[in-house]
C-alpha cells in the first residue's frame, strides 16, 4: 500500500460514515430499501491491501455502526464476510491484461461494467449476511430476501453516484 | 509442530476470519439477552451525542405537528383531572386510600433522539440517563399507547427496546373480556402487532381494545397497547389467530414518558422469595 494516501483513505471513510450516519441513517424507502452506501469504504479501498488487513478494516468499520444502530456484532458479521471474499472477486474479475500497479478501484479506470459485476455481488453477500442474522428465523425468509435485493440495488446506486461525482480527482493522479 | 505452524500461516487470512466470525457471533448472542450493561450501543455518549444533534436540526421541520400533538393530549389530560377532581367531590369522605400504591408510579418526560421502526429488531434511543434516575427494565410510554423497554443507560442517554422487537413480548389484556394475552411483533409492519393465547371459547370483537396488565411490573395497568383489526380461528386450533393496531404511531414518535416504579423492588422481592422455595 502506498504510504501518501494514507490520508485519502481516512479522509473518504469521514466522508463514508458521516453520509450513512447522518443522512442515509433514516432513509428507508418503502420500509424495504435500506442504503448501506458504508460498505463502499471496504469494496474500494486498493486492490494491494491483504486480506488479513481488510478483515480487521471490516470488523472495526462493521462496529461503529453496529454502535450507532444498536445491533452489535450484526454489522461487523456482514463485514467481515465482505473484506473476506472481496480480493478472491477481485482476482476472478480481473480484466484482460491485469490490473495496472496502483490503479485506483473506481467506474472511472474500469468501467461501468466491471463496476456493477464487482459491486452487486459483494454488496448482496453484504445485505444477506446483514438481514439474515438480523431476522434470524426462516419465517421472516421472504421479507429478508426481499429487503436484502432492493437494499442492494439502493447501496449499489448510492455507491456508483458518488464514485461518479468525487472519485475523479484520484484519477488524474 | 513446524508443518502446523506453517500450516496455520499459510491460511491466516481464513483463520482470522474464522476468529472475527466468532467474536461477532459471541457478541450477537451476548446482546440478546434480556439487559446487557454493555457500552456498545446508541447510548453510549459518544454516538448519542451524535445522534442528538441531528435529532435537533431534523426536529424543526416537524415542530409544528409535535407541537399540536402535545397541546392535544394536554387537552385531554386536563379533561380526564377535572372529571376526576369532580367525581372525587360526590366519594364518601370515609373512603381509605393507600397511597403508596396510588403514588406508586412517576412519570419522566423523555425525547426521542434516535429510532428505527423496518427493521426486525428495533431500538429508541432517548435523552436522559441515570442521572435522572432511568433504570434498564422501565418501561415507556407515548401519548397514545406503549413504546418499550430501557435496555441499557449511559449518564444522559439510553436505549429502548421498542415494541417493534423480535423478542418483546407485552402481556396484556383483552379490556371487554379480561382475557390475559400477549402481544407480539412480527416484524412485518410497524403498524400492527399480533395477540397470542386468547383461547376459542372466548367472543373477539372488531375494534375491542387492548390494554396493558399490569401483571408485569414494567408498564401499569390499563395503559392502551392497541385495537383489534382482524381475528381468525382455524377449526383445530386452540387459540385465535389475531392483528390489532398499534396505538403508537412510531414514524412520528418524538415525546415519550420513562415510568419509574416505586414499589419494584418490594414485587420483586416477594416473587424472587417465591421463585426460591
Amino acid at each position: 500500500m502506498i504510504r501518501g494516501s494514507y490520508f485519502v483513505h481516512i479522509y473518504r471513510l469521514i466522508i463514508y460514515y458521516a453520509v450513512q450516519l447522518l443522512l442515509l441513517r433514516n432513509m428507508i424507502l418503502f420500509d424495504t430499501a435500506f442504503a448501506f452506501f458504508y460498505v463502499g469504504f471496504i469494496l474500494f479501498l486498493p486492490v494491494e491491501v491483504n486480506t488479513a488487513s481488510l478483515l480487521l478494516i471490516g470488523f472495526f468499520s462493521g462496529l461503529i455502526m453496529d454502535v450507532f444502530y444498536d445491533s452489535i456484532g450484526i454489522h461487523m458479521a456482514a463485514c467481515v464476510a465482505v473484506a473476506f471474499v472481496r480480493n478472491k472477486w477481485i482476482e476472478l474479475l480481473t480484466p484482460r491484461g491485469g490490473y495496472d500497479q496502483n490503479m485506483p478501484l473506481s467506474i472511472q479506470a474500469l468501467g461501468f461494467q466491471w463496476m456493477a459485476s464487482y459491486g452487486l455481488p459483494l454488496i448482496l453477500v453484504h445485505h444477506i449476511t446483514l438481514f439474515a442474522i438480523e431476522a434470524s428465523s426462516l419465517s421472516l425468509l421472504g421479507l429478508t430476501l426481499k429487503k436484502a435485493l432492493f437494499s442492494s440495488f439502493f447501496s449499489l446506486l448510492l455507491i456508483i453516484l458518488y464514485q461518479l461525482l468525487f472519485y475523479k480527482s484520484s484519477t488524474r493522479r | 509442530m513446524y508443518r502446523l505452524f506453517q500450516f496455520i500461516y499459510k491460511y491466516r487470512a481464513f483463520f482470522l476470519f474464522l476468529f472475527l466470525e466468532s467474536v461477532c457471533a459471541y457478541l450477537i448472542i451476548q446482546n440478546n439477552q434480556y439487559q446487557s450493561a454493555s457500552f456498545l450501543n446508541s447510548s453510549n455518549f459518544l454516538a448519542a451525542s451524535i445522534l442528538k444533534n441531528t435529532s435537533r436540526v431534523s426536529d424543526y421541520f416537524t415542530l409544528q405537528e409535535k407541537n399540536r400533538l402535545l397541546s392535544e393530549e394536554n387537552a385531554l389530560l386536563r379533561e380526564r383531572l377535572e372529571r376526576l377532581r369532580q367525581s372525587s367531590r360526590f366519594v364518601n369522605k370515609e373512603l381509605k386510600i393507600d397511597y403508596s400504591k396510588v403514588d406508586q408510579f412517576e412519570y419522566e418526560p423523555v425525547e426521542v433522539i434516535n429510532k428505527s421502526i423496518a427493521r426486525f429488531d428495533n431500538y429508541l434511543t432517548i435523552n436522559k440517563g441515570y442521572d435522572s434516575g432511568i433504570e434498564p427494565g422501565m418501561g415507556v410510554i407515548g401519548a397514545e399507547g406503549i413504546v418499550g423497554k430501557v435496555k441499557a443507560t449511559s449518564r444522559r442517554f439510553s436505549t429502548v427496546v421498542s415494541v417493534l422487537h423480535s423478542e418483546m413480548l407485552t402481556s396484556s389484556l383483552i379490556k371487554k373480556s379480561n382475557t390475559l394475552c400477549t402481544t407480539k411483533w412480527d416484524g412485518r409492519d410497524p403498524t400492527e402487532a399480533r395477540l397470542l393465547y386468547v383461547p376459542r371459547h372466548l367472543d373477539i370483537n372488531l375494534g375491542d381494545s387492548v390494554v396493558t396488565s399490569g401483571y408485569s411490573i414494567v408498564y401499569p395497568q390499563n395503559i392502551l397497547i392497541g385495537t383489534i383489526k382482524e381475528a381468525s380461528i382455524d377449526e383445530n386450533e386452540t387459540f385465535y389467530n389475531i392483528r390489532i393496531d398499534l396505538a403508537t404511531d412510531f414514524r412520528d414518535l418524538k415525546h415519550a414518558y420513562v415510568i419509574k416504579n416505586k414499589i419494584v423492588v418490594e414485587k420483586d422481592s416477594l416473587e424472587q422469595k417465591l421463585f426460591n422455595d
